[in-house]
């Protein structure tokens, strides 16, 4: 008899709890696929498959491509309308094309959907704002950021203190330009920054819009007449050249991010501008020789203000997924706070993008990185804060602008065309890309 | 059962079916895209167009500039490749106790082209690799290869002709020790030098292999894609990227599906006019 009633008691809450909860085994058996490219948090979220699938019962199946491989297959396979992946990795600049597209999946349906949505996992509102309008077209939301990009500045406390340089000289972009020379002899190179043209505007961007220049008209207007031969922009143009073909270390002009971290770690070189998210990879203990000599601050700003480079990596669902809903509560899961917080412990992932998490005590000790000069964690953050989301161009022909001006800003480097001479290519090739793609009549 | 005429339908058929599914068909869609406005960027975009994309190539600076670089590719590292692989061709010929040698040859060959460019990416990195070290013995100062337009396109000739000079090395070899013995016997008895046997006896009597390898080597010296996109990613700029290259950029990144297959069939046209001349002359050969 008393088991009857503590049953009857028992089940009385279920209709209470069900408000609260969703069952996630109601998908039990299913599987997901998932395309992610080689980024710390990806990589570290393959080791917590097993959790999901303990708690789910639903199996994801995750192929890890290296960057520019994966941006290919996410292309292709969106475009082909394939439905090999449910979940797809999506950069910040991709969003907007893709779901102009149609080839993402709305989310606002699925958060609606109160069965497959538990508010108190999902906790929207904990998401960096910042990061969630990158994942936004048109007021409606696509993804969910997983990853918040910014650069800062490392530089070497000890060998600015011989060169008699006070850190706060790096604030500013003439000050920045000064340093550089003045630290570049005795084998030791002035700065090391990405040359590779793929990535250079990632960085070239602080000096373009710090000096006054810009990429578009108004990008907030819509109007994208290009500005890249504007005298503001060949003069960054010509300082990002300078600086990379006299004062960083050799080959430097196909520098990417991988070449730039290595010669920070080696020692060799004074100062770096490079992600954020890569200061533990900087600092790693085994790898790095300068763990502990390191300042930090904000990338310097010009006349035309502060621009810390800005962008973010969501997952997104495609249009085409044939398990749309065992991606979602996947989705749920893996940008929780509890897994947020665990790969933010167990891996080089710092760049979380969970307000709760940037707070958590836990968090901060792993993360004060050692230095000699600057907060780590607060030039990261406050760099975040100031970042804007048009940092580069959001627009779908941005991959073909980007590549040539990348390579107009090497020919400056390699000394084969004048400052004015690339940047009118660039600005020549910008206006054939725009037109073809009706940005410009 | 069938006839003799019925039963060579019979049997060649599956096979040209699965030729044309295999080779032709995928040539024709090239063609068929290549006449269309289609871009994965541009909503609703797959229309023909006859209009072409004549007008867009001749003003795409970048396009000319792979032209040259391809014709640069096809000519220079065919003709190293060519030279040096006669030359050790006819020295492993000549000299029967360097036999050992012969399959040793072979090995770069079986490297794939990936590998083959990240290993000699590394050998080129300044103070890492291997080639500033010995340069350095020599009192010459380290270079740094990939960063400067022109050491670049040197350094990818050197890994391709590492990699393919043993194609031709086999080839011509086999054709060497095919060479009846009398003609080279009866010319040294007459007195003929080392010079006369190679240009006036070999060089005649392997030209058939000779335009073989070379229409080969032409052909694949454009499948040199994998070993540039690991070495220099076609650059420092764009002073090493091949039209392939481009072309794959343009489609595969640039999402351009239309303009990526105009210029494959301009790459085809350029192909075919390096090697019409070579199969015509092969073919001469036959007919007399």
């Amino acid at each position: 008899m008393k088991k009857i009633i503590l049953s009857i008691f028992f089940l009385s809450f279920i209709p209470f709890t069900s408000v609260f909860a969703i069952d996630w085994k109601k998908y039990d058996g299913r599987e997901v696929n998932m395309i992610c490219m080689t980024i710390t948090w990806c990589n570290a979220l393959q080791d917590q498959l097993g959790k999901f699938k303990e708690k789910t019962g639903i199996t994801v199946n995750l192929d890890l491509f290296e960057e520019s491989a994966a941006h290919q297959k996410v292309r292709t396979e969106l475009a082909s309308g394939s439905g090999a992946y449910d979940v797809i990795w999506a950069q910040a600049n991709w969003t907007i094309p893709y779901a102009k597209q149609g080839f993402l999946a709305p989310l606002q349906p699925l958060i609606d959907n109160k069965d497959i949505t538990d508010d108190s996992t999902l906790a929207i509102d904990d998401l960096m704002p910042s990061l969630l309008g990158l994942m936004e077209y048109e007021n409606k939301l696509y993804g969910l950021p997983f990853f918040a990009a910014t650069i800062i500045t490392y530089y070497r406390a000890d060998l600015l203190e011989e060169a008699g340089i006070d850190p706060s000289q790096l604030e500013t972009i003439d000050g920045f330009y000064e340093a550089v020379k003045k630290l570049h002899k005795d084998g030791i190179s002035g700065v090391a920054m990405r040359g590779h043209p793929g990535e250079a505007s990632w960085h070239q961007t602080v000096f373009l819009k710090g000096l006054g220049g810009k990429y578009f008209e108004d990008v907030m207007a819509e109007n994208y007449q290009p500005t890249l031969n504007s005298p503001e922009a060949i003069k960054a143009a010509e300082m990002y050249a300078d600086i990379l073909a006299n004062y960083s270390p050799e080959g430097a002009v196909n520098f990417k991010y991988t070449d730039v971290v290595a010669a920070m770690q080696q020692g060799n070189t004074a100062i770096i501008m490079e992600g954020a998210p890569l200061g533990g990879l900087i600092n790693d203990p085994e790898k790095s020789t300068v763990r502990g000599k390191l300042g930090y601050m904000p990338v310097p700003k010009g006349p035309g203000g502060q621009h810390p480079a800005f962008t973010g990596h969501g997952l997104a669902l495609s249009a085409n997924a044939p398990n749309l809903e065992p991606a979602w509560i996947f989705l749920q899961w893996a940008l929780s706070k509890e897994i947020t917080l665990d790969i933010a412990l167990n891996s080089n992932h710092v760049a979380v993008s969970r307000d709760s998490v940037w707070t958590d005590a836990t968090f901060r000790e792993k993360w004060n990185l050692p230095g000699a000069g600057g907060d780590f964690l607060k030039s990261f953050q406050d760099s975040l804060n100031a970042g804007d989301a048009n940092y580069r161009p959001r627009i779908s022909g941005w991959g073909e602008i980007n590549m040539s001006y990348g390579e107009a800003l090497q020919k400056i480097m390699l000394g084969q065309k004048t400052g004015e001479e690339a940047m009118n290519e660039a600005q020549a090739k910008a206006l054939e890309v725009l037109k073809r793609l009706d940005y410009i009549d | 059962m069938f006839s003799e005429k019925n039963e060579f339908r019979i049997l060649s058929y599956p096979s040209l079916i699965i030729l044309g599914l295999l080779t032709i068909f995928p040539i024709i869609f090239l063609f068929v895209l290549s006449f269309t406005s289609w871009s994965i960027l541009i909503p609703d975009s797959f229309q023909f167009t006859f209009n072409n994309y004549f007008e867009r190539m001749i003003n795409d600076s970048k396009f000319i500039h792979t032209i040259k670089i391809t014709f640069y590719y096809i000519i220079v590292n065919t003709f190293f490749q060519m030279v040096i692989g006669f030359a050790i061709a006819f020295l492993l010929f000549r000299f029967t106790k360097l036999k050992f040698l012969r399959p040793i040859i072979i090995i770069p060959m079986l490297v794939p082209p990936a590998v083959v460019g990240l290993m000699w990416k590394m050998m080129f990195i300044p103070n890492l690799g291997g080639i500033d070290y010995y340069l350095g013995l020599l009192n010459i100062p380290a270079i740094d290869w990939l960063s400067n337009p022109t050491t670049a396109l040197i350094a990818v000739t050197i890994a391709s002709v590492w990699e393919w000079t043993p194609f031709v090395i086999i080839v011509i070899l086999a054709g060497l020790d095919s060479l009846p013995k009398s003609p080279l016997e009866s010319a040294v008895i007459d007195g003929a030098n080392t010079f006369h046997i190679i240009f006036y006896i070999i060089i005649p009597l392997l030209k058939p292999i000779i335009l073989v390898v070379i229409l080969l080597r032409i052909i694949e010296s454009l499948a040199i894609l994998p070993v540039v996109f690991m070495m220099t990613g076609g650059g420092p700029a764009i002073a090493t990227e091949a039209i392939n290259l481009y072309a794959f950029r343009v489609g595969l990144e640039y999402l351009d599906i239309g303009y990526a297959s105009s210029i494959l069939v301009a790459f085809i046209f350029i192909l075919l006019i390096f090697t019409t001349p070579i199969i015509l002359s092969s073919l001469k050969k036959d007919t007399k």
